[in-house]
C-alpha cells in the first residue's frame, strides 16, 4: 500500500516575498502580489492577513485597494516561484527519494476564498519509520517550514487524492491504510479536485458530500452500482468517476517525481552529525554496501549514482549536496564505486555535519560482470580479422572498455577529469575533415540503448587519403605565390615565415557537402577545398588548401594551412 | 614489481660491492667449485649492473627492428636472449627538434607507441591538453581508434595524475602524455609508475614549458627552429630521449611526384644501458623503419657533442629548394 503526503501551502508566494522583508511584516498586515492580466491589475495571491480582510486571488487591485487602503503590494514573479518550490521539492527529499511539484491549483479548485497555492506531492511509503511515525514525519515537516515562515498544511493517506483533499479540506492529519472511504466521505465535492463548473452542476442534484457520490456511484447491489457510474460518466463526463476512484485508490495515480524514480537506494539518518572525513567515508560505503546488496538481488550493476547529504544547519530551500559519478560498466562492487566517490568526497562541504546521507542509484544495467567478456582481440581471432581491422571496426562496438581493469582506469580518470575529457575519436562518415572525427566518451558505450546496429558497415577513415596528425582547430590563412588555376604554391608565408615549397601533391578536392546548408542554416564554406600536401626545404610536411576557384574577375581564391603530417 | 636479482648481501655477505676489499674476503677462492661460483657471482653482479643502468628491461626489450637503432638500445636481461631493443616496462621521451616538428614528433612516438604495445595489445591512452591532435592521422600511425583513448587533460597536474593512474594498469598497452612542464620528480614518479604497471610510458615533448603542441609557434624565431628540444628541456629521468626532426628526402629521390613515407632525422640523445646515436629514418609501408644512414658516436660513454650528431652521408640537404610545376 502506498502512502503519500499532500503538502498544501496555500499562500507560498506571499510567504515568500514577507521572508525577504525586513524589517518582518507584521502579522496583521495585508499583502498581495499583483500581475498584469490582459492590462488589468489584478491580485494573484494573497497572505493571511488579506485573506481575512476578504481580498481574493483574481479579484482586481483597485477593488482590494478599496477593501484594504493599506495593502502592501509588490509584483508577482511566478518564475521565482515555481523555482523556489522546486527548490523545496529538492530540499523535501531528506524525507523520501520521491518528491514531485504540485503546481498551482486553476482558479476556483481548493477551498473557497484560499485561492489556489502550491504544493508537493511525496511518496513516504517506507520511509516514515526513520523519523518515528508518520505523525512524527509530518509534524516535522510543518514545523520546519512555519520555522522558515512558511503556512503549510500537509496530510498522509493511501492515494493521492485522498491526501490532497486531507490536506486542503480535511482535519484529519494521517488517514490510516484504508480508511480512505471514511475520511473523504464528509468533505465537500471540491476535495475531489473537481473544477468549480462540475461541482455546481452536481450541486444542482443535489450532491454536496463526497460520501454521497460514493453512494450513489457504488450502489448497493452488484448491477446497480456500475449502472449508476454509467450514468453518472454519461452525465457529467468520465472525470468525476476517476478523480472519485483516485481519491479511493481504486484506481493508480502515478505520481512523477522529480527525479527519476530508482530501485536501488539507501539513506542513513544519524543522531550525531557527520563532518570527518573518516566518518564520511564510513558511512559512504555503509551505503554504498546496501546499495550493493540491493543490486546484487535484482542482478544489476550501477553506470551511474548519485550521493546526497543534508546538512544539519540547511535551511528549507538549500537543496542537498550532491556527488554524481558514472561507471563504464555496469558496476556493484563497493570497493570499485568507493574508488570512483573517493576523489570527489572533499568537495563536500560538511559544514556542522551531514544528518542525513543517501546514496541512489540513478542508472541501472543488468551486470555480466561474472561472464567472460570478448575484447577486441577476442573477436578479432573469432572472425579471422587482424586486429587492426576490428580496430577499425570498433566504432560501432564497445571492446575497448570491455576489460574490466581498462573499465575501472575509464571510470578513475572520467570521475576526476570529467567524462568529457575521457574520449575515443571515432570515424564519422564527412569529407570535410574537421567533420570526420566523433568524439565520445570513453565510457559512453555499454548497454546504451541500441543505436546504430553493429552489423552496418564500419565507417572508417579512408586509408588512401593521407591525412595530417596534427590538425589546427581553425585552419589559418596564409600567403601563397601559386601558379593559376590549380597548381600547388611555390611559396607560402604563415606566421611572418616564409616557407619555400620543395614537392607538393595535389589537390584533393573536396566539395562542401549538399545536405550541409539550405535556406534555413546556410553553408558557411559554400566553396570547394582543393587540398595540397606540401613539403618545404628542410622535409616538414603541411597540408594547405584553396578555398575556392579562380573566376575571372572576381577575386582571387584564398589559401589556408589546416595540418602537419608526421 | 620487476625481477631484481637477489642484493649483493644475499650472495655475497662479507664482500665489499666496490671491490675494495681485501681478496680474502671471497669465499671459497680457488676451491673446485669456486670458479662456478664466481661464474655465477659474476654473471649476478652482471645482471645487477644492467639492472642499474637499464632499468625497466626486466620486463623484456621491444626491438625497433631496425639493426643499426637497435644496435644502440639496451640489451634485455638473460633469459630473453639477449636482444636489444626498448625497455618496456619504462619511460621514453621524445623531443620535438623544432616548433614545426611537432607532426614528425608525433607520429614518431605514435609508431614506438604502437610498437610497446604490441605485446599487451591493450588500448593507448594519450594525455594532452592541445586541441589539435588529428585521429585520422593517428590511424595512419596504426593507432586507430579501437584501441585510442584520448584524455584531454585541463591543466599539468591532471595530465600527469591521468598519466601516473593510466601506467599503473597493467592491461593498459602504452600511455602517451604530451607533457609540457615536467621536473625530475614528475618524472621519476612516472617512471616508477611504468615499472610498477610494465606499461611502457611515453613523454612527448612538443613545445616544453608551454603545454600546447601549436602554442609556441606563434612568434618563433627563425633560425630553423632547431635544437631547441637539447636545451631548454630539464633532464627527466626517462630511460631514453629522443629528438625528432624532420629530414628532406626529394633531393636523393627521383620519383619526385610520388609523396613517399616520412622521412625523419632522429637523435637518440640519451639512452641508459645504451649509447646515443643519430639516424635518418624513413617510415615504409606498413609502419617499418629504414635506416639510411648511420654516425655512431664514438665514446659510447660521453654525451654526444653537437657537432658531432650532424652528418647524413646518405641524405644529402639540398642548397636550394627545388620548386614544383
Amino acid at each position: 500500500m502506498r502512502r503519500i503526503l499532500s503538502l498544501w501551502l496555500p499562500t507560498f508566494a506571499t510567504d515568500r516575498v514577507a521572508r525577504g522583508l525586513t524589517p518582518p511584516l507584521p502579522a496583521d498586515d495585508a499583502l498581495v502580489t499583483r500581475l498584469s492580466d490582459r492590462g488589468r491589475l489584478t491580485v494573484a495571491a494573497v497572505n493571511a492577513a488579506a485573506r481575512a480582510k476578504r481580498l481574493v486571488p483574481g479579484m482586481g487591485l483597485a477593488d482590494a485597494r478599496a477593501l484594504e487602503p493599506q495593502v502592501r503590494v509588490v509584483d508577482a514573479d511566478p518564475e521565482g516561484d515555481v523555482a523556489a518550490l522546486e527548490r523545496l521539492a529538492d530540499w523535501a527529499r531528506r524525507y523520501t527519494p520521491w518528491t514531485a511539484v504540485d503546481p498551482s491549483d486553476p482558479p476556483g479548485f481548493g477551498p473557497k476564498g484560499l485561492g489556489g497555492g502550491p504544493g508537493l506531492l511525496m511518496d513516504i511509503t517506507g520511509c516514515a519509520h526513520l523519523l518515528g511515525g508518520e505523525h512524527e514525519l509530518l509534524l516535522d515537516l510543518e514545523r520546519r517550514l512555519a520555522k522558515a515562515g512558511f503556512e503549510a498544511r500537509a496530510a498522509i493517506a493511501d492515494s493521492i487524492g485522498a491526501a490532497w483533499a486531507q490536506a486542503r479540506f480535511g482535519a484529519q492529519l494521517v488517514v490510516p491504510p484504508g480508511g480512505a472511504a471514511e475520511a473523504l466521505a464528509d468533505l465537500p465535492l471540491p476535495a475531489l479536485r473537481l473544477g468549480p463548473d462540475l461541482v455546481a452542476s452536481l450541486r444542482r442534484v443535489g450532491l454536496r458530500r463526497v460520501g454521497e457520490l460514493m453512494r450513489m456511484a457504488q450502489g448497493t447491489a452488484g448491477g446497480a452500482g456500475s449502472k449508476n457510474r454509467a450514468a453518472l460518466a454519461a452525465r457529467y463526463g468520465a472525470l468525476v468517476a476517476l478523480r472519485l476512484d483516485q481519491a479511493l485508490g481504486w484506481v493508480e495515480e502515478p505520481l512523477s517525481p522529480r527525479r527519476a524514480r530508482t530501485r536501488h537506494t539507501a539513506r542513513l539518518t544519524v543522531v550525531d552529525p557527520i563532518s570527518t572525513p573518516e566518518g564520511l567515508a564510513q558511512a559512504v560505503r555503509h551505503l554504498l554496501g546496501r546499495v550493493a546488496a540491493s543490486l546484487t538481488a535484482a542482478g544489476e550493476g550501477a553506470r551511474s549514482l548519485e550521493l546526497e547529504a543534508w546538512r544539519i544547519d540547511a535551511g528549507h530551500d538549500v537543496p542537498p549536496q550532491v556527488l554524481s559519478v558514472g561507471a563504464s560498466r555496469p558496476n556493484r562492487d563497493p570497493a570499485h564505486l568507493w574508488r570512483l566517490l573517493e576523489p570527489r568526497m572533499d568537495q563536500l562541504e560538511p559544514g556542522a555535519g551531514f544528518e542525513i546521507m543517501a546514496i541512489s542509484v540513478t542508472h541501472a544495467a543488468p551486470f555480466d560482470g561474472g561472464q567472460a567478456v570478448l575484447s577486441g582481440d577476442g573477436l578479432a581471432d573469432l572472425a579471422g580479422l587482424p586486429a587492426a581491422q576490428t580496430g577499425a571496426a570498433a566504432g560501432a562496438g564497445n571492446s575497448l572498455v570491455a576489460d574490466p581493469p581498462i573499465a575501472e582506469l575509464v571510470d578513475r580518470l572520467g570521475a576526476r577529469l570529467g567524462h568529457g575529457r575521457v574520449l575515443r575519436l571515432l570515424p564519422r562518415q564527412s569529407w570535410i575533415p574537421e567533420q570526420a572525427v566523433r568524439a565520445v566518451p570513453a565510457e559512453a558505450q555499454d548497454n546504451s540503448p541500441p543505436a546504430a546496429p553493429p552489423a552496418a558497415a564500419p565507417v572508417a577513415w579512408p586509408a588512401d587519403r593521407p591525412r595530417p596528425i596534427r590538425l589546427l582547430p581553425r585552419p589559418e590563412a596564409v600567403e601563397v605565390v601559386a601558379p593559376i588555376p590549380d597548381d600547388p604554391p611555390l611559396l607560402f608565408r604563415w606566421r611572418d615565415q616564409t616557407y619555400r615549397v620543395g614537392r607538393a601533391e595535389g589537390p584533393e578536392r573536396l566539395l562542401p557537402e549538399w545536405w550541409e546548408g539550405g535556406e534555413r542554416r546556410p553553408n558557411p564554406n559554400p566553396e570547394p577545398r582543393d587540398y595540397y600536401r606540401v613539403e618545404d626545404a628542410e622535409g616538414r610536411r603541411f597540408w594547405l588548401y584553396r578555398l575556392g576557384l579562380y573566376h575571372a574577375g572576381g577575386p582571387p581564391p584564398r589559401w589556408f594551412l589546416h595540418g602537419f603530417f608526421g | 614489481m620487476p625481477a631484481i636479482p637477489p642484493p649483493i648481501s644475499a650472495v655475497r655477505p662479507t664482500a665489499c660491492p666496490s671491490g675494495a676489499c681485501p681478496r680474502g674476503t671471497y669465499p671459497e677462492e680457488g676451491q673446485s667449485e669456486g670458479a662456478l661460483d664466481r661464474q655465477r657471482l659474476l654473471a649476478v653482479l652482471r645482471e645487477q649492473v644492467r639492472a642499474v643502468e637499464a632499468p625497466g628491461t626486466g620486463r623484456g626489450v621491444v626491438p625497433l627492428g631496425v639493426p643499426a637503432v637497435d644496435a644502440h638500445l639496451p640489451a634485455a636481461g638473460p633469459g630473453e636472449g639477449g636482444a636489444h631493443g626498448l625497455p618496456r616496462a619504462a619511460l621514453h621521451e621524445v623531443v620535438a627538434a623544432g616548433d614545426l616538428d611537432a607532426g614528425a614528433a608525433t607520429a614518431f612516438t605514435a609508431l614506438l607507441a604502437v610498437r610497446l604495445a604490441e605485446q599487451v595489445r591493450g588500448p593507448i591512452l594519450w594525455m594532452t591538453r592541445a586541441p589539435d591532435l588529428y585521429a585520422p592521422g593517428l590511424d595512419a600511425q596504426g593507432v586507430g581508434p579501437g584501441r585510442l583513448v584520448v584524455v584531454h587533460a585541463a591543466c599539468e597536474v591532471d595530465l600527469l595524475w591521468a598519466m601516473e593512474e593510466a601506467l599503473r594498469c597493467p592491461r593498459v598497452g602504452a600511455v602517451v602524455g604530451e607533457a609540457g612542464g615536467l621536473d625530475l620528480t614528475a618524472s621519476r614518479r612516472l617512471h616508477l609508475a611504468a615499472e610498477t604497471g610494465g606499461v611502457p610510458g611515453l613523454l612527448l615533448r612538443l613545445n616544453a614549458g608551454k603545454g600546447g603542441a601549436m602554442k609556441g609557434l606563434k612568434g618563433a624565431g627563425r633560425g630553423g627552429g632547431r635544437g631547441s628540444g637539447r636545451g631548454d628541456t630539464q633532464a627527466t629521468a626517462a630511460v631514453t630521449r629522443w629528438q625528432v626532426g624532420t629530414a628532406p628526402i626529394y633531393a636523393d629521390d627521383s620519383a619526385a611526384s610520388a609523396f613517399t613515407g616520412p622521412a625523419w632525422r632522429v637523435e637518440l640523445l640519451r639512452c641508459r644501458g645504451g649509447r646515443p646515436g643519430a639516424w635518418t629514418l624513413y617510415e615504409r609501408e606498413g609502419l617499418r623503419l629504414e635506416a639510411a644512414g648511420q654516425v655512431a658516436v664514438p665514446a659510447p660513454e660521453m654525451p654526444p657533442p653537437a657537432s658531432a650528431v650532424v652528418p647524413f652521408t646518405s641524405t644529402q640537404f639540398p642548397s636550394t629548394g627545388r620548386a614544383v610545376g
